[in-house]
């Protein structure tokens, strides 16, 4: 499986300038697209999510998506932070900075990281745990696949929450099912 | 969250960005981590500081101590003279701000189509100064308007802004707290505000006050203290309230009756001669006048408007003047005083009046004009440099002169607003729409006012009306200036940042308005950092900043009320008056004289009546997870109905029920209850909220004032909240 999908996967949340995304779109969007299909299975959901993610949207629409979607306080609110959805308890708060949070600041800083500037308090923000499954990917296997199998469950509720926007959220719900589909095929490949 | 460039490959950074030293380097299962981490789990926390609560204005100080940076225990600091070491459940749960899924994270705008956006700092503050600056140059300053319910330093950074930009326009929430009481205390005592020295008194009566639903816990011990001190306490509300408990008699009064009754105990202290002549004598004027008056408010007179026998009104007095000076009627605070009926600021001034008959003032036992706060310093030089003293006064002003001008109402402003007087309305964490007065109506007023910002952390009511909303840290997230006040004794309180900012794109409120203040001209005005500023304040305290923020608090014990001692009246007078020909500016005669209440039920309605719940504080914290639960564990949001007629409308306890008027209708669950008096419904006044953002508060209970007309009293321009009517009636019946 390649590092380099989820790295790809992991820009779609992240906060990128103009630039730095035309670039990923214009220079690795046909090689992510091509990994992506070689890693998927080949079936009809499969063919749906590369069809969904072969136009990725541009800037303009990306940053009027997030605008609306990732930013808090409002009904439309659909933050890509672990610690909203994971919860240890069931009657534990969906708050910012919870165990989620504390894990992956910890494990970023085991790894010779830095948390990023903007991210203190999101280390469990899906870009940056994307970036680390990348990262594993390439060094070592059983810790990417240790890491994959414990730290995306909260995908499918936030998946769910996205899909709710209807038609402008298509390509980061299919972004979604893809990192969900490839963590099942690393599953089925243990 | 703030778009970045991305010249590398990804965003982790560090020696260990790429697979080689990853390789080398500790990977570290989830499940090691939690056993690690569960060890932890068992140490204790770190102190990070003093801050001070920001669930009301009381800012009752606490020691924070932080886990993994995170916010993890509160202890009150006892030095804080209002929290007395005890924060309430508000204070704790106020706490989850910080954290909080619905917390506001980035700079936003309405778009067309009605809907938030997020956009940068930069296009936020650049597009509302200009906008700002275009409205001074068409129109004036007075054009604009600031309506804030702050800390220290957001009263400090944004009323320098207004100051600056020449706008007198600054308001509070005042109108539908207590602007008619504090507005009837200025003009009889000189003074907004005063307490009691519970402890010692032999006998003290709340009218329309319940000190255990409401927000000072000073209050609750000093009143348990009383209590445990054999006073006699006599709770006057038409509810058996949750502090009812502490006293020895409940008086179900008429509700908006409490005038009839204070006036009906002077004509029995007058009467009779039991008042202190002395004190009258040498610290008041206008006696002469009232006493005339009193004449007409015999006992049977006050009987018949209040539903409180004669008799008891003559022992009230009577018990009351034999215990003086260790007697008083406490002053209230919001309720029937503060902003509720059309005489609420009458019968602020008639028991002001009342506890000058027995002389109770600073003396033990008695009312308690509060000692002067801590002199912070004025400012001299020119780092610190003033803005012009403004030229006009705040609109409203001139309506209502005899109102306490920090506190002229609020809702007069939006009046000028519906008539196109004021293009611009800038809002500091205050929740105007969710409870000042008719939430549709403010809601209308704001759609049409060009130019309306909000500084806050949650998406309120009032944030959602408005077409920026700016997203402020928490109180645990910043430094704040010192605050100077009193109440039994001076205090000085500094909160201090206790946590890392959560959220990278929200900013201090000073930090906004020194961005406002730039971008429109007059950041000359704001030549300093906030430590400098706090610095100089505590200049002539003899206290360093460094020394306050490592103590949190001070309390001059050493420098409260000077029981028995010479009395200083705020008064034009240079005493207490009983008789103030101010007031005939608006109206009113000289002394205090009986206003019946606006409305009266008609057949088959019931006055609406409301009150605080001590979880909540207003609607501040209604989103709060743990305090909204308890809303939801003990059925908080049901609408008390008197026993026997809810019998008569064939109500029973449980039962969803239908209030309406020509305002609103909403269904509710009915509480029946002989607590009540039979006249009137009480329905808590934190519920309602209509902002679909705060997940946990939407849609909880009905909104209070949604039955209300949005009115001010002719007087002081307080929102009469509980001039309104209702009916009830069993869902399917």
């Amino acid at each position: 499986m390649q590092s380099e999908t989820f790295m790809v996967l992991s820009k779609c949340f992240a906060p990128l300038s103009a630039d730095s995304w035309e670039e990923i779109v214009s220079c690795e969007w046909p090689s992510f697209l091509e990994g992506l299909a070689a890693d998927l299975p080949h079936d009809d959901a499969s063919q749906h999510l590369l069809d969904t993610l072969a136009t990725p949207p541009c800037y303009e629409d990306k940053h009027t998506f997030a605008a609306r979607h990732f930013t808090g306080g409002l009904p439309a609110s659909a933050m890509p932070i672990e610690s909203l959805y994971t919860r240890k308890m069931p009657d534990d708060l969906p708050e910012y900075y919870q165990e989620p949070a504390l894990y992956m600041k910890d494990l970023i800083t085991s790894l010779g990281c830095e948390i990023p500037d903007g991210f203190e308090t999101y280390p469990d923000h899906i870009t940056l745990e994307l970036e680390v499954l990348a990262l594993l990917l390439e060094s070592d296997m059983d810790a990417a696949r240790d890491f994959a199998f414990t730290r995306f469950n909260w995908l499918a509720e936030f998946g769910g929450k996205i899909k709710a926007f209807g038609a402008e959220s298509l390509f980061y719900a299919a972004a979604i099912d893809a990192v969900i589909a490839l963590i099942d095929t690393l599953r089925k490949e243990k | 969250m703030l778009e970045r460039n991305l010249s590398r490959r990804g965003f982790l950074a560090g020696a260990a960005a790429s697979a080689a030293v990853i390789g080398t380097a500790g990977y570290m299962s989830f499940a090691d981590w939690d056993v690690a981490h569960a060890a932890d789990a068992k140490s204790e926390p770190t102190f990070a500081g003093h801050s001070a609560c920001g669930g009301c204005y009381s800012k009752c100080a606490y020691s924070a101590y932080v886990k993994d940076g995170k916010l993890n225990k509160l202890v009150g600091d006892p030095e804080h003279v209002y929290g007395v070491g005890k924060p309430c459940a508000r204070g704790y749960g106020w706490s989850q701000i910080a954290y909080s899924e619905n917390r506001l994270t980035d700079p936003l705008k309405k778009n067309a189509n009605g809907q938030f956006e997020a956009i940068s700092w930069d296009q936020a503050i650049s597009e509302i100064s200009e906008q700002i600056k275009e409205i001074i140059a068409t129109d004036g300053p007075q054009a604009l308007s600031l309506v804030e319910t702050g800390s220290v330093s957001m009263d400090f950074y944004v009323q320098r802004l207004f100051t600056a930009l020449g706008c007198a326009n600054m308001y509070r929430h005042g109108v539908a707290c207590n602007l008619a009481r504090n507005s009837g205390l200025l003009q009889s005592a000189g003074t907004g505000d005063f307490g009691g020295d519970y402890p010692n008194a032999k006998v003290i009566m709340y009218i329309g006050r319940s000190f255990a639903d409401g927000i000072r816990p000073a209050y609750a011990e000093e009143v348990k203290a009383a209590h445990d001190n054999g006073a006699y306490m006599i709770m006057v509300d038409p509810r058996y309230n949750s502090s009812a408990n502490y006293c020895d008699e409940w008086v179900p009064i008429n509700p908006g009756t409490d005038m009839a009754l204070i006036l009906g105990m002077a004509h029995v202290v007058v009467r009779d001669g039991l008042q202190d002549q002395a004190f009258i004598d040498n610290e008041t004027v206008g006696f002469d006048i009232w006493a005339e008056s009193l004449k007409k408010y015999t006992p049977q007179w006050a009987a018949e408007v209040t539903g409180i026998s004669a008799e008891n009104i003559e022992r009230f007095a009577t018990m009351m003047a034999e215990a003086a000076p260790a007697a008083f009627i406490d002053p209230g605070w919001r309720a029937v005083t503060g902003c509720s009926y059309i005489n609420s600021g009458e019968t602020a001034r008639a028991l002001a009046c009342f506890n000058a008959l027995l002389g109770c003032y600073n003396k033990v036992g008695g009312a308690m004009l509060f000692p002067a706060s801590p002199a912070l310093a004025k400012l001299e030089g020119t780092k610190f440099a003033a803005p012009p003293a403004l030229k006009e006064k705040k609109l409203g002003a001139a309506e209502y002169p005899v109102s306490l001008y920090s506190m002229v109402s609020a809702n007069y402003l939006m009046q000028e607003a519906k008539e196109g007087k004021v293009r611009g309305i800038i809002f500091c964490q205050s929740n105007m729409v969710g409870g000042y007065s008719n939430p549709t109506e403010l809601e209308n007023i704001l759609n049409g006012v060009e130019l309306t910002v909000d500084i806050d952390v949650q998406m309120t009511d009032t944030a959602r009306c408005c077409k920026y909303v700016l997203p402020d840290t928490t109180f645990l997230e910043r430094d704040d200036l010192p605050w100077s006040f009193s109440y039994t004794t001076p205090c000085l309180t500094l909160r201090s940042k206790v946590i890392d900012v959560v959220h990278p794109n929200t900013k201090p409120v000073q930090d906004i308005t020194v961005e406002l203040a730039k971008a429109c001209g007059v950041g000359q005005y704001f030549d300093f950092t906030l430590d400098e500023l706090a610095a100089a304040q505590l200049e002539p305290t003899g206290v360093t900043l460094e020394e306050l923020r490592e103590i949190g608090s001070i309390n001059y014990k050493d420098k409260g009320v000077d029981f028995g001692g010479p009395i200083k009246w705020g008064t034009k007078s240079g005493k207490f008056q009983f008789a103030n020909e101010e007031m005939t500016q608006v109206g009113l005669t000289p002394d205090v004289n009986w206003i019946p209440p606006k409305v009266e039920p008609g057949e088959g309605e019931f006055r609406l009546i409301g009150g605080k719940q001590p979880i909540h504080s207003q609607s501040w914290t209604t989103d709060i997870l743990d305090l909204i639960q308890i809303t939801h564990d003990y059925d908080l949001t049901r609408v008390w109905i008197n026993a026997s007629v809810a019998a008569e409308l064939g109500i029973e306890d449980g039962d969803e029920v239908e209030i309406y008027n020509d305002l609103n209708t909403g269904r509710t669950r009915a509480k029946v209850t002989e607590r009540l008096h039979p006249s009137c419904l009480w329905y808590p006044s934190p519920y309602g909220c209509n902002s679909p953002d705060l997940t946990n508060a939407y849609h909880v209970g009905l909104s209070f004032m949604s039955f209300v007309p949005f009115q001010m009293d002719p007087y002081y321009g307080a929102t009469m909240s509980q001039e309104a009517t209702v009916k009830i009636r069993k869902v399917g019946a």
